[in-house]
């Protein structure tokens, strides 16, 4: 078998005469030259067929299917802009190209290689979302869509701003990122987010009919305050290593804004603490209506049993006050009201309240000292204290929130329970008297 | 051709795009002589191979420019016109042959034996003879497997069968082959 294919392969050396190759090869040239005339095609189909004849048939199979396709929009999605990219940027929260557009986003930051320059473009993106906020609200639909559509937009916003700090973050900590380079894009982020501060004030401003959208935007408004200082604590590293040289006097300055700001957000936890604990006090004095009542109709009762026993629950009566708060962040004193109507409702809200009570003086306290660091020129310090703060009012306002709905149902509840008890008296009157 | 597989992508696309001569030519230069030899070793006839080898040319010049779909494999291409070629004359003397191409293989070795027996030299024992022999399935999968030096995947795209197929051809082919040169 062997013997016939080596004869196989002599056969290999069959040729065509050369001449007539060469005959055959000016005739054909020739014959197909007359036959078209050459046509001019659009420069583009000229790449895309150059492009795909070049891609081996095997890939091409590949994009036909639809890991394949995903793969290959997400690099078109970046390098030219077709398949929808360029028509989801004006696209907003609920559209179809809504996730392109995010997509796009992802893939952009994939290609950035700095550190630094990520979390530029983070700040970009959420300023994109600030702006398709302010589009939503400026259009023309329902409360409720706008609603949906502006926590989405918010939620982003967050997700993107924590992805900047955090990038931020490591960047500072990279040493092989230039320091330059790195406190460049941290007051690029500041600057941007002092901004979008100013447009998500704006837009509040214009929804301020629903508390709802109102909490979104203040939470969002505290993410990108959250940002700036970050940035600003990025820059103070930076500068306190000695790495870069920066105007101290604007450093201060800068820092001292952020005082104020915390300053500002301290006010406002205030007032919130002031309005729980006033309703703290609302709920004591109806607790203490119904104590009354089933105080007396215990009496009655014992009067007919000729027994006398007054067991006082197991809570006690504190101080019954509902002083108001002043203003006033120098002197801040809030005198907490006892909650009580049984054991079992009223002491969790007792003890949240008395734990609210000193905050707004904590917070205050810790602003002053950072000042005081200022002033010393202890910048990291002060920066310090000022996330200190933005911690604790940010704690004070859930534990304020989740305090005001107990409160809220325990008034309720003992709304039900008065109105119950004001029915039966008024059932047992006649026979009493 | 791995190499040159970019450079013929290209020049394919330049004669799709632009109608270019000049890139067909160096195409032309490339395969000539293999699309001759085998065509030749169908035919067995050194003229009956030249103008067929420029027919198939011509006719590859004219699918390419026609058509819209991606050339994947310019080889098996070409390889595919010429073996239509080759059928297509043997039909053109047969005119009243009606059916596929396959069974028209079958039936071309008991023509051409004849033929052939008439043309051919005196070395009854070359290997030459032995393939003109075969059917003609048979002679072309061993022309593109031994002369040609296809791989089975080539062979397969080339002749539009699975490569079960091919291996099981090319089996029988050799076995043909065997008892051909064993009977001389």
């Amino acid at each position: 078998m062997d013997k016939v294919v080596e004869q196989l392969k002599d056969l290999r050396s069959v040729k065509p005469k050369k001449d007539w190759v060469a005959t055959q090869r000016e005739l054909l040239l020739t014959q197909i030259k007359s036959q078209s005339a050459s046509k001019h095609q659009s420069v583009f189909i000229n790449g895309w067929y150059l492009f795909k004849s070049a891609l081996p048939t095997s890939f091409l199979r590949f994009a036909a299917k639809p890991v394949g396709a995903f793969v290959v929009l997400c690099v078109f999605v970046f390098s030219t802009g077709i398949l929808g990219v360029n028509a989801s940027r004006a696209s907003l929260p609920g559209d179809f190209l809504y996730p392109v557009k995010l997509t796009s986003e992802k893939v952009k930051v994939g290609f950035t290689v700095a550190g630094e320059k990520q979390a530029e473009l983070h700040v970009q993106f959420a300023e994109e979302r600030v702006n398709e906020i302010e589009k939503v609200s400026a259009n023309e639909i329902e409360l409720s869509k706008k609603k949906d559509k502006i926590k989405v937009a918010v939620d982003g916003l967050k997700k993107e701003l924590v992805k900047a700090q955090d990038t931020l973050d490591k960047a500072k900590d990279n040493t092989q990122q230039k320091a330059q380079n790195v406190v460049d894009s941290a007051k690029k982020v500041d600057q941007k987010a002092t901004e979008l501060n100013e447009k998500i004030k704006k837009t509040k401003e214009g929804l301020s009919e629903d508390q709802e959208i109102t909490e979104a935007l203040t939470e969002a408004e505290e993410a990108v305050e959250k940002t700036s200082v970050k940035a600003v604590a990025v820059i103070v590293d930076k500068y306190v290593g000695g790495d870069v040289q920066l105007s101290e006097v604007e450093l201060v300055e800068v820092i001292d804004n952020k005082i104020n700001n915390a300053k500002e957000k301290v006010t406002a936890m205030t007032v919130k603490v002031t309005e729980v604990t006033a309703k703290a006090g609302e709920v004591a004095e109806n607790a203490k209506i119904v104590k009354e009542i089933e105080d007396m109709e215990l009496a009655e009762e014992n009067l007919l049993k000729e027994s006398v026993v007054s067991e006082g629950d197991t809570a006690t009566i504190e101080r019954d006050s509902t002083d108001v708060v002043n203003g006033n962040l120098e002197n801040n004193v809030i005198e907490a009201s006892a909650v009580i109507v049984t054991p079992t409702t009223g002491v969790s809200n007792i003890k949240a309240v008395e734990g609210l009570k000193d905050k707004p003086i904590e917070a205050t306290q810790i602003l002053t000292e950072a000042k005081d660091l200022l002033n010393h020129g202890d910048l990291a310090s002060a920066l310090e204290k000022i996330q200190q703060t933005a911690v604790l009012t940010n704690q004070v306002k859930q534990d304020v929130k989740i305090l005001d709905q107990g409160l809220n149902k325990e008034i309720s509840d003992a709304k039900d329970v008065a109105d119950s008890k004001a029915e039966e008296q008024l059932l047992k009157e006649p026979s009493l008297k | 051709m791995d190499k040159a597989s970019l450079k013929e992508k290209f020049l394919i696309y330049q004669v799709r795009q632009n109608k270019d001569a000049e890139s067909y030519g160096q195409l032309y230069d490339f395969y000539v002589d293999r699309i001759f030899r085998f065509i030749f070793f169908k035919v067995s006839s050194q003229e009956i191979a030249e103008d067929l080898t420029s027919e198939v040319f011509l006719k590859t010049w004219e699918y390419i420019n026609k058509t819209d779909r991606k050339i994947g494999n310019f080889n098996a291409l070409l390889y595919r016109v010429a073996r239509n070629a080759v059928i297509d004359h043997y039909r053109s003397k047969n005119k009243d042959f009606i059916g596929t191409d396959e069974e028209y293989m079958e039936r071309i070795q008991d023509d051409r034996n004849l033929e052939e027996e008439v043309n051919i030299k005196i070395e009854v024992k070359s290997i030459e003879a032995h393939l003109t022999k075969l059917k003609e399935i048979h002679r072309e999968i061993i022309i593109l497997k031994y002369i040609e030096e296809f791989s089975i995947a080539e062979i397969s795209e080339i002749l539009d069968k699975g490569k079960g197929s091919v291996r099981v051809l090319l089996h029988r082919a050799l076995q043909a082959l065997k008892e051909i040169a064993g009977e001389e």
